[in-house]
């Protein structure tokens, strides 16, 4: 196990693109932080550059109170899991586990033990003589898991490891990590842009954009306080809806509606009376209310079995509800709906009001 | 010390037997020197007969064979291990063939005797061949010894 420490770490490729900016994060001992973010955020370049893979521009890594920033990848003592496995296909799984011990020229029966404990962990004792290509997906994914294992690594770093997977499979899996993780108590960095993964694995989730850290916080806090716009329609599915308006005497006034504010949101929101803020309010906020000061023209009736996913539009600003119960709305039916938990956000910064 | 041994029986199960597979390509790599260096003299007419395919032909099955056996003995099959048993033995009895009769036979070329192989030319390709075989028997010791090994040690754990 160790404590990681990222200091001001930024990322200047050589073409002068900034692929990450002053990123800072304390990582406790056998903490899983999950690195969450779209396409092109940075959260692939930095568990590259925390693995080695990738030369840091400028700040300091620390693992365990020493500074690794320019210590090659291999003495860092940390292992990778990747997206695309990499495993060796010419060689059995029992031989792709004992790999990197092999290279170390490690005892042939510590190899053997560490293999079989590993294999047993991941359930892949029965596997051990088979090829990668004799295996599902699942299992590669498993296998690489298990080459990680072996090593008795500091820190685990997964790149979207469950993204080359089945939807069925890529919950199995993710279960199975988390179970893992619970096991070995190793500290373990996580990068997805599957916001489910986040939430379930995470005990706390670094939200990327742009290459700029927005939030770091416990998966809770990302979805009930999130720090910004951003953070609040990236985390949580289906996302946010998002209404501009005024604060006018005790409302949140827009083009759609007019909320009533509660003593404490207008005590909240007091100096921005008269001013424009954005109204934010997540699907499952949105509760049927005969009184309510919502109409929502429907569009769209979407039957989860449990939840009904209602799309719509107020004034042809689109709109998205989820009712707990069993709905059967039709294209042109009218909803009267009100919010249940409001999200306010500065319209020009777009960090939240708090 | 009971479980160290037991360790590396068990290592058998998920482990190819490559040292034995090693030994087969150290009998190839002998054979291939005996292959390219068999037929560096060429004194008269002596290689031009049916003998000379007969060896090339005994070359190439060797190759092959010794190849197969490799392979087959990285899996623990007995049959492939008991198999470098007669190639080593053939490699033996090689010796007693062209290198022998060539070594004997001095030609009458142009008034002269004229020997086919001279002494240190012969001395290589027996060494070839006995280390070929030689290479053959351990495969096959190695090979049966842990095959032997595998196959007790899974009935034990009913594997």
């Amino acid at each position: 196990m160790a404590s990681l420490t990222l200091k001001n770490i930024n990322k200047i490729y050589d073409n002068n693109v900034q692929a990450v900016f002053d990123f800072n994060l304390d990582v406790k001992d056998g903490e899983f932080i999950v690195l969450v973010g779209p396409s092109g955020c940075g959260k692939s370049t930095t568990l590259r550059m925390i693995a080695g893979l990738e030369d840091i521009t400028s700040g300091s890594l620390i693992i365990d109170g020493k500074d690794v920033t320019k210590m090659p990848a291999k003495d860092r003592d940390i292992a990778m899991v990747f997206q695309n496995y990499a495993l060796y296909a010419h060689m059995t799984v029992y031989e792709n586990m004992a790999f990197s011990l092999t290279l170390r020229k490690e005892n042939p029966n510590i190899i053997h033990e560490k293999v079989l404990a590993a294999a047993e962990i991941l359930g892949l004792t029965d596997q051990l003589n088979k090829k990668p290509k004799q295996l599902s997906g699942g299992q590669r994914q498993r296998v690489a898991m298990g080459r990680a294992i072996v090593r008795t690594p500091k820190v685990f770093l997964f790149d979207e490891p469950l993204s080359n997977l089945d939807a069925k499979l890529r919950g199995a899996t993710r279960r199975e990590i988390l179970l893992l993780h619970k096991r070995l108590g190793t500290t373990m960095l996580y990068v997805t842009h599957d916001q489910t993964e986040a939430l379930t694995l995470a005990d706390r989730i670094v939200c990327m954009s742009m290459g700029y850290v927005q939030q770091i916080g416990t998966p809770l806090e990302l979805y009930d306080t999130p720090a910004n716009i951003f953070v609040a329609s990236f985390i949580g599915l289906p996302p946010m809806n998002f209404f501009e308006g005024k604060i006018e005497n005790g409302y949140f006034v827009s083009k759609f509606f007019s909320a009533p504010l509660s003593d404490e949101q207008k005590a909240l929101l007091s100096q921005y009376e008269g001013k424009e803020i954005i109204l934010g309010a997540r699907p499952e906020n949105i509760v049927q209310d005969d009184n309510g000061y919502i109409n929502i023209n429907v569009t769209l009736n979407e039957n989860l079995g449990q939840n009904t996913l209602v799309h719509g539009s107020i004034n042809g600003h689109k709109i998205t509800a989820k009712f707990r119960e069993w709905c059967e709305y039709r294209s042109g039916d009218k909803v009267s709906a009100k919010i249940n938990r409001m999200h306010f956000f500065d319209k020009e910064t777009t960090s939240a009001i708090r | 010390m009971n479980g160290n041994i037991d360790i590396k029986k068990d290592r058998l199960r998920y482990t190819k037997n490559s040292t034995s597979a090693t030994f087969a390509y150290v009998a190839i790599l002998f054979n291939v020197f005996y292959f390219v260096s068999i037929y560096n003299t060429d004194v008269g007419n002596y290689y031009y007969t049916i003998d000379i395919g007969i060896s090339v032909i005994c070359n190439l099955l060797f190759l092959l064979f010794t190849f197969l056996c490799s392979e087959g003995v990285k899996g623990y099959k007995m049959s492939y291990s008991v198999a470098f048993i007669p190639l080593g033995i053939f490699q033996l009895v090689r010796i007693f063939g062209i290198p022998m009769d060539a070594y004997n036979t001095i030609l009458h070329l142009e008034g002269k005797d004229v020997p086919v192989m001279l002494k240190d030319q012969f001395i290589w390709l027996i060494v070839c061949l006995i280390a070929s075989a030689i290479a053959c028997f351990i495969a096959a010791a190695i090979g049966i010894n842990k095959t032997k090994t595998l196959r007790n040690y899974e009935k034990q754990i009913g594997a």
